[in-house]
């Protein structure tokens, strides 16, 4: 058995990785934007940062001088305040409705920065949610064997209509963004079906909250998204894609420069499960 | 009637009526008839034997001022006609018979038709590409894809001479005063030591050869001992050191010739076309070099009887089969095993080849940047077949036929297979020694096929590619300066771009199925190849289309906006057989050789060809999955026009081969696709998709040594690949993704002892273009780099240099005997250095300090790669 592993791990032998120092062209700083709007009703959030260039040492910069107000289109206005780390937060308790569309406006010295309009799809319920488990050697010690839970969810899509679907887990409260940053789906294949979810990737220990939202989100919140996770993830691959700039649905009015992220509505189900 | 004429005739009219009444008479008087026997024998003079018939009571004409006199021995007891079938056979006069008349005329010289093949007198296997030059003449051929060659000329003795680069070249006398068909044997050089190979001028067929820019590998001779990874013999990989030909890395499962697309290479086995020619992510490619034997490339001028691919010709073709003795050959290597059976069938009539070869070791390439926990395991498998039948001197047909394989295990839930598999049936038939003719009708698939039995959505995927074809073409040749190539050819080509259908009844998937695609690809052409003195030209056209029919669906789009799924305002139903569009190019081809001198020759050549049938893929390099799509209204058939000058030298008696090529290549509607694009079960495909205009040019310089112990190579292109998308408004050219600056490679083979040899290759090349992140932001927590621009940067040069070095099994036994099987060992060294050369660079957070993000090169073969193989035949 052991000659077999060997075998096999030659591939991993052959290749390699390697941190190189590589002259990058100048950076650009531009504003990138991180917002959705929810149909929870809460202080909404919006953050607003500036990209930085790629070599630089730290995170990112906030934008903290912003005017930021989100629009409906049957006319309701939300104004925004900045709370801290390029986090604005409305000044008011709401959420969004279902079929109603809505849009971001941003001015940044003197410069306006709108989104397209976004219509907030309908929630998607989730049907129900188990833990299920798988044994796998442990890393630490391969003699014992650890057993992973992860969730199995059931939904039910609407018939007849295109649904986009984002899949947020959280782990005690924190969003898991690994090994899958971004996990979003769509009906094509499944209208109308049952969908019986297994989610291996998502592991979770024993003592933990499991926490899943299913987000019914817009196709163009759905194409930014994917292609935004396969930007960050095949990136370099073979079988990866080009890269190329991630555009979102934010322009300025009077400006060429693009502005990155994304500005949408999303109708959220959620549930949690107590792992024993 | 005499009488008759006489009345009204002139006096010298009336000379030739006594003429005929004194014949007449002598008819009535004739004693002797042709089945007499000679009333003489011994020598004597024509004009007295001449005379000693005639008194006999022949009636014979002859002028005895045209005819020559001389001494004839004549043998005892011919009969008359024996005697004058003599002065025929040995030309000292020609003979007409006219009732009982005979008249006897001065002989006048004619052309007759030589014709036969080569081949090789260990196996019996025609020889392709063997050179035919009649000695002391500028007169010369070359043997066509089946060994066949055919030489017209004016009577006379001559002599043949007959070589192969790898054979001894042998001569032999014939005398040419009748049609002749003469099949020729030549055996296998074997190498000594101190041997000096001597060529002759008729090794010059890089010089003679009217056609610009081809390669050829002859995987059976030194070629086959260039190494490679993990000890393997590839084809693909041999061609990648030749100039102009480039991937984009080490597993690239895709070449790019002269700067044109991956799925621009006609790829054919045996005349059938193959789709994929890749395993294993394209680090080996489909062609078993246990079965196959002879590879040519074209890259420049294509001849008019190719077609359908705009970038180059790869011809593979496999192995005959021994039409003398059963023999086996095989071996083992790290990575597969192959066996290869051959044999004749009736003995030098028909023989069979079989050959399969299989992967040994569940490897694993893995997507390194994937997340995914679990492996990705591949295997592959091919099975090669080779009938081929000689019913007569003037009939031969050939069966083809191939099986390939690969099963890649994703996780564990999932397995993908894809593969080829072709069947071709030719048949080679002579109409008369001149007019050469071959028919072939063949089957080529490609499929693929995904099952995952992993919730949600256990499926189960298809897609596949079928081309049904038949084609002729005919050679004549006119005289020994003139050579005629024509015929026709259909491509049915059938494609099911993709069905989904669930797993089982418990799958929650639903059954999606794409509508197929069905095109008739038809083509004419003509063309001639003729030699005016120093000049040789080779020309002609192709007249080529394509016929896509119903049933299917068209969507209408909003007229000037960009084409989108937002802006379809219609669909139109096609009934079955319904004609949808249709495509028609006309594509000259033009090659004119000049040769300057014996050593010396300048070609230059123009080609346009059209390409009906695209492969769609935005990924880095092509993907197993990728489909293939017909040009239809909104995907235009891509054309290439490309221009090629180059200059030809030969040094120390053909030792050296130099050629120095430019090329210059317009290519239109070459396929690119939009960012982000969603190509897989897309039923609108065409609104991801945008056109560019590619321009690709370079130098390539060639120099090969060919004789000797040492024998090798150096190669080096100097090029650049670029395009526009004039949709988009561009109007600067951006690099291509697989563009290389410079590009060597230089590759040696030397036999060191009689059971030494070692082989070495070096490559290096500028990196490909890469694009380089100007920023970085944060997106949810996650890290993404921000590019502005495409191929802003390049990835650092690479190169490699790898050894192998051979070590034959003894000859004899120790009592002296030969032994029965012959064996040998290859040790490779891949990579010898250890260079890890960049595959590409991705973009990361740093694991150790996040927020900071890191350029990470990643290396495929990042370390030196040993490997031996066993080879065996008896």
């Amino acid at each position: 058995m052991k000659k077999l592993a060997y075998i096999s791990l030659l591939f991993l032998i052959f290749s390699c990785e390697e941190v190189v120092v590589v002259d990058l062209p100048d950076p650009q700083n531009l504003v990138v934007v991180e917002g959705w709007l929810s149909d929870i009703p809460s202080n909404q959030a919006i953050r607003l940062t500036r990209s930085t260039a790629f070599s630089n040492q730290g995170s990112v910069t906030p934008i903290e001088d912003a005017e930021v107000i989100v629009q409906s289109r049957s006319g309701d206005v939300f104004r925004y305040s900045y709370t801290s780390d390029g986090y604005y937060h409305s000044d008011s308790v709401f959420g969004g409705t279902s079929g109603e569309e809505y849009r971001l406006r941003i001015v940044l010295d003197t410069l306006e920065i709108r989104s397209d309009w976004d219509q907030m799809s309908t929630r998607v319920p989730i049907e129900n949610l188990r833990v299920e488990s798988f044994q796998e050697n442990d890393p630490n010690n391969s003699d014992q064997q650890i057993t992973i839970y992860y969730p199995k969810i059931n939904t039910r899509d609407p018939q007849g209509i295109r649904n986009y679907y984002r899949w947020i887990f959280l782990r005690n409260g924190d969003m898991i963004t690994e090994p899958e940053p971004i996990t979003v789906q769509d009906d094509r294949l499944f209208d109308g079906n049952l969908i019986p979810n297994n989610f291996q990737n998502f592991e979770y220990d024993s003592g933990d909250e499991m926490t899943v939202q299913l987000q019914a989100i817009s196709s163009d919140a759905y194409d930014y998204l994917d292609l935004l996770r396969s930007q960050i993830t095949t990136l370099g691959t073979s079988s990866g894609t080009t890269p190329a700039i991630v555009e979102g649905n934010l322009f300025y009015l009077n400006d060429e420069r693009p502005v990155l992220g994304f500005f949408g509505t999303v109708a959220v189900s959620s549930a949690s499960i107590s792992i024993p | 009637m005499g009488v008759f004429v006489a009345c009204y005739s002139s006096l010298r009219k009336l000379f030739s009526i006594f003429l005929l009444l004194g014949w007449i008479a002598v008819a009535f008087s004739q004693q002797a008839t042709l089945e007499s026997k000679l009333p003489f024998h011994g020598k004597i003079t024509l004009f007295k034997s001449l005379d000693s018939l005639r008194s006999s009571g022949i009636q014979l004409a002859y002028s005895a001022d045209k005819l020559t006199n001389q001494d004839i021995q004549v043998e005892k007891g011919l009969t008359i006609k024996e005697y004058i079938d003599y002065l025929r056979e040995r030309r000292i006069a020609d003979v007409q018979m006219s009732g009982n008349q005979v008249i006897l005329l001065p002989h006048s010289p004619r052309t007759y038709t030589i014709n036969g093949v080569v081949k090789t007198a260990e196996s019996g296997e025609h020889i392709i590409g063997a050179t035919v030059q009649i000695q002391g003449t500028k007169f010369g051929t070359t043997t066509n894809g089946y060994g066949f060659y055919t030489l017209t000329v004016r009577e006379g003795d001559y002599k043949l001479k007959i070589s192969h680069i790898g054979y001894k070249p042998i001569e032999t006398e014939i005398s040419l005063y009748r049609n002749t068909y003469l099949d020729i044997s030549i055996s296998q050089k074997i190498t000594e030591l101190d041997e000096v190979e001597v060529l002759s001028l008729s090794d010059d067929v890089n010089l003679s050869e009217n056609i610009t820019s081809i390669n050829r590998i002859s995987i059976s001779g030194a070629d086959g001992q260039i190494p490679y990874f993990l000890g393997e013999v590839d084809v693909i990989q041999n061609a990648l050191l030749k100039p102009g030909i480039k991937a984009v890395g080490e597993d690239a499962s895709g070449i790019h010739v002269r700067g044109g697309g991956v799925d621009q290479n006609l790829t054919v086995l045996d005349e059938a076309t193959i789709y994929n020619p890749n395993h294993f992510y394209g680090l080996i490619s489909v062609f078993n070099p246990e079965a196959v034997n002879n590879v040519r490339i074209m890259k420049g001028y294509i001849p008019p009887s190719y077609g359908g691919r705009t970038s180059s010709v790869i011809e593979v073709r496999q192995k005959e089969g021994n039409a003398n003795k059963p023999s086996y050959s095989g071996g083992i290597g790290i990575l597969s095993a192959r066996m290869l059976a051959e044999g004749p069938l009736k003995e030098g009539k028909s023989s069979y080849l079989i050959s399969g070869r299989q992967s040994l070791l569940n490897l694993s390439l893995d997507d390194f940047a994937s997340t995914s926990v679990r492996r990705n395991r591949i295997r592959f498998q091919d099975l090669n077949l080779k009938l081929n039948f000689k019913y007569s001197q003037a009939s031969t047909y050939y069966l083809s036929g191939y099986i390939g394989n690969d099963r890649n295990l994703v996780g564990l839930n999932s397995t993908r297979n894809w593969g080829n598999r072709m069947l071709n049936f030719r048949w080679n038939y002579l109409f008369t020694p001149r007019l050469f003719s071959n028919i072939s009708a063949f089957v080529s698939q490609y499929n693929y096929k995904i099952e995952s039995t992993e919730e949600p959505g256990a499926f189960v995927g298809r897609s596949r590619v079928s081309d049904y074809s038949f084609r002729t073409n005919l050679t004549y040749t006119l005289n020994p300066n003139n050579e005629l190539t024509f015929g026709f050819g259909f491509v049915y080509h059938s494609l099911l771009p993709g069905s989904r259908e669930p797993l089982d009844q418990n799958a929650s998937t639903n059954k999606v199925e794409l509508e197929s695609e069905q095109g008739l690809e038809s083509s004419l052409h003509f063309g001639q190849e003729t030699n005016i003195g120093q000049f040789s030209l080779h020309y002609g056209v192709r007249l080529s289309g394509l016929h896509s029919f119903g049933s299917g669906t068209e969507f209408r789009y909003k007229e000037g906006v960009p084409i989108a799924d937002s802006t379809i305002i219609d669909t139109v139903r096609f009934e079955q057989l319904e004609l949808m569009n249709k495509e028609i190019n006309v594509e000259p081809r033009v090659s004119v050789n000049w040769r300057l001198n014996n050593t010396s020759s300048l070609k230059a050549s123009f080609s346009r060809t059209a390409q009906y049938i695209h492969l769609i893929s935005n990924t880095i390099s092509p993907a197993p999955t990728d489909i293939w799509k017909l040009s239809d209204s909104y995907i235009p058939p891509t054309t290439t026009d490309q221009y090629t000058l180059g200059f030809y030298k030969n040094l120390n008696g053909n030792m050296w081969e130099l050629s120095s090529e430019i090329y210059f290549k317009d290519i239109t509607n070459n396929i690119q696709y939009k960012n982000g694009a969603d190509l897989q079960f897309n039923e609108n495909v065409e609104t991801e998709l945008l056109f560019s205009q590619g321009r690709a040019y370079g130098l390539e310089l060639y120099a090969r040594k060919k004789t000797g112990r040492l024998k090798g190579w150096i190669s080096y292109t100097l090029s650049r690949a670029e395009s526009r998308i004039p949709e988009n408004n561009q109007e600067r050219f951006v690099v291509e993704n697989h563009d290389k600056t410079h590009d060597f490679s230089t590759s040696w083979s030397m036999q060191l002892s009689k059971r030494w040899s070692a082989s070495t290759n070096f490559v290096f090349n500028t990196g490909i273009p890469v694009t380089l992140p100007t920023d970085k932001y944060e997106f949810e927590g996650n890290l993404v780099p921000h590019f502005q621009v495409r191929n802003n940067s390049r990835l650092p040069e690479y190169h490699r240099l790898d050894l192998s070095v051979k070590w034959e099994g003894k000859e004899f036994k120790k009592d002296g005997s030969r032994r029965k099987n012959n064996d040998y060992w290859i040790l490779t060294i891949y990579n010898v250095y250890a260079r890890k050369n960049a595959y590409s660079y991705f973009f990361r957070e740093s694991p150790t300090d996040p927020g900071t993000a890191e350029v990470v090169k990643y290396s495929i073969f990042g370390t030196i790669i040993p490997a031996i193989t066993y080879n065996f035949r008896f």
